[in-house]
């Protein structure tokens, strides 16, 4: 999410402004989500924030431990009763009541409420508090979403039904290739951020329209129900479905982690030394970044380049809309292809160090270690978004959900209060979690080469590699930061 | 072999001591460069950026004049989409004139002004949340377009 209200200035300024005023009436029906956009990261700070990164960076490998320490998460049993029965059957029943409740009231609201984006509990609730919400739920407490994923709730209840009647289950008619890994996962989430931030937002259009959303909801929710039915509900919500692999992902930074209806705590961090194990678990952080990063350089860094392909699609004899399509996404192409080439760039320099296994090998040995970054520009992109909207969530948007002028909390004239938290602040944790999300990448990347090398000389050797990946990635975020709305 | 080991950690030893120097000179390097850059191209920004309204209300203490005038005109601003920079605290006086009826949205502040062709509305503010916003056009004719867009700097 992001106001396209500032895109389409930007993009209206480029049109011949007479041809502006008489095509925008019919295309901007509805302005963007946010009324009010982050400044850029002053020059200075930004100057501070790259020093920063250059110190800790550096300061880390002097201090490095020579042993692995993070590779073994010493996973042990916490929280007793209390634990066990917050991941009892009747638990999570009701959890999966609650997702399937709140899938419903998507759906519902955003076919039957306002089209105003604003005024529509749908839209705020898919982009804001689920998309972004669940990351920081994840980070904190572990794998929340397993409980409250409705389709894995309404399958469950599906094949438990036909459990008590056939008295057996029913077996996946198909085995899911084991090379797909998280491919399909990758697809839906390129897809979703496709359909947030190019088909939604539209350039000229802004039409971020809960009719939409709630089309897509339950396009996603019938191809989900299919393949949970043709490769078994647990296979395809290990691999397939976007939003738990997603949010998974960022589970494995979380302390917490459930085992066997168990939970338990682990060593921060120490869960994302398994995530390289399946197929396209490197492609699916890069994805997270990439996403991340194209959101932010089209809000500055890009927008000249975002403008020049505008005006060639023009010139190809593209529509408004098509050319505004067209040169989003192929730019979201160009920031996917870059961060990937980023990263595999840093591999393949690992690679040279003796003792390396094979590049594709080597990647998915190091995914994990860029999860941490991925919730950095996360944080830094979406921090001040998150609070404003939230604001909105938990009151008109609740009390007012159809956007029809009930009232059913008291809550529904409350209004956001931008004033919240100033640009200082914001600037400070968007600074801060870029500079923190490194330290720990490098911190996983260094404990990670100490147990793939034969010795500590290697393992640093190939870390200067990774540093360069790193530190390369931190600038990046905070580059971007620098040029946002400029 | 343990003598190999011993010399490759005093190797490393002193790969890391050298990392540090470069590392604390890369830093500094970095650091002065990108402060200096802050200040040539910083202050050509803010000079350019602002409207020599804006720097009136700052520095004259008298009635102060608009921070911005607008007309619009076919549903469209005068000479494009105006950029105002005002710092936190400043009070905004924004003068539009309009052929058609409409209403003048701010983003953000959540505040609207009525437009009547063939009369100037005043609308002021004191720009007390800080960040960047848009100024949008509701015309009767339903078109949403942008008029401007208000910059406040923190103080």
């Amino acid at each position: 999410v992001r106001s396209s209200s500032l895109r389409r200035t930007a993009l209206a300024a480029a049109l011949a402004a007479p041809a502006a005023a008489l095509l925008l009436p019919e295309l901007a029906g509805a302005h963007g989500l946010v009324g009010k956009q982050d400044l850029p990261i002053p020059a200075w700070l930004f100057a501070w924030g790259a020093s920063l990164v250059l110190i800790v960076s550096f300061a880390l490998l002097s201090v490095a431990w020579r042993e692995p320490r993070l590779q073994d998460g010493g996973w042990r049993e916490i929280g007793g009763a209390a634990g066990r029965a917050l991941l009892s059957g009747p638990a999570q029943l009701f959890f999966g009541a609650v997702g399937v409740a709140l899938l419903i009231a998507v759906v519902y609201t955003g076919l039957e409420g306002t089209p105003d984006p604003q005024r529509n509990f749908s839209l705020t609730f898919v982009f804001v508090t689920f998309w972004l919400g669940l990351v920081l739920l994840s980070v904190l407490f572990g794998d929340v979403f397993r409980a409250f994923n409705p389709w894995r709730a309404i399958a469950r209840v599906v094949s438990g039904g036909f459990r008590l009647v056939a008295g057996q289950s029913a077996p996946a008619p198909l085995n899911y290739p084991e090379r797909l890994g998280y491919l399909p996962a990758v697809v839906g989430l390129i897809a979703f951020a496709w359909f947030e931030l190019i088909y939604a937002a539209g350039g000229l259009t802004v039409a971020l329209d809960p009719h939409a959303v709630a089309v897509a909801t339950l396009i996603y929710s019938a191809i989900t129900f299919v393949c949970m039915a043709l490769f078994g509900v647990d296979r395809w919500l290990e691999r397939g479905e976007a939003f738990s692999v997603y949010f998974r992902m960022f589970s494995t930074l979380s302390p917490l982690e459930a085992r066997d209806g168990t939970l338990g705590r682990r060593k921060p961090l120490s869960g994302t030394v398994a995530w390289g194990e399946v197929p396209w678990a490197t492609t699916v952080v890069l994805t997270s970044i990439g996403v991340t990063s194209y959101d932010g350089a089209s809000e500055g860094a890009l927008s000249d380049a975002i403008g020049w392909v505008f005006d060639r699609g023009r010139d190809l004899g593209l529509g408004l809309v098509g050319a505004a399509r067209f040169t989003d996404s192929f730019w979201l192409l160009v920031t996917l292809l870059a961060v990937s080439g980023l990263f595999w760039l840093g591999v393949r320099g690992m690679h040279t160090v003796s003792g390396s296994p094979p590049v594709r090998e080597l990647g998915r040995a190091f995914a994990g270690t860029l999860i941490p970054i991925a919730l950095a520009y996360l944080v830094a992109h979406y921090f001040s978004l998150f609070v404003y909207f939230e604001q909105a969530q938990f009151t008109y948007l609740l009390s007012d959900p159809l956007g029809d002028g009930s009232d059913l909390f008291g809550t529904a004239d409350s209004a956001i209060n931008y004033g919240v938290i100033s640009a200082n602040q914001v600037w400070y944790v968007q600074v801060g979690a870029l500079v923190a999300g490194h330290v720990a990448a490098l911190t996983l990347a260094h404990d990670r080469a100490l147990a793939l090398y034969d010795n500590v000389k290697l393992a640093s050797r190939s870390q200067y590699w990774m540093l360069a990946v790193m530190v390369g990635f931190t600038c990046l975020g905070l580059y971007l930061l620098s040029e946002a709305n400029a | 072999m343990a003598g190999d080991k011993e010399d490759e950690r005093m190797q490393s030893n002193g790969a890391r001591a050298g990392l540090l120097v470069v590392l604390a000179a890369a830093a500094v390097v970095l650091f002065v460069a990108l402060s200096g850059g802050d200040d040539d191209s910083g202050g050509d920004e803010t000079t350019s950026a602002t409207s020599t309204a804006t720097t009136a209300t700052a520095t004259e203490p008298a009635p102060p004049p608009p921070t911005a005038q607008i007309a619009i005109k076919d549903d469209a601003p005068v000479g494009g989409v105006e950029q105002i920079e005002v710092t936190k605290g400043d009070r905004v006086v924004l003068e539009v004139s309009s052929d058609a009826a409409g209403e003048l949205h701010v983003h953000g502040y959540e505040l609207e002004q009525e437009l009547t062709p063939g009369k100037t509305a005043t609308l002021r503010f004191p720009a007390d949340i800080d960040g960047k916003f848009e100024i949008e056009l509701h015309a009767a004719s339903g078109a949403h377009a942008p008029v401007a867009e208000l910059t406040v700097q923190p103080g």
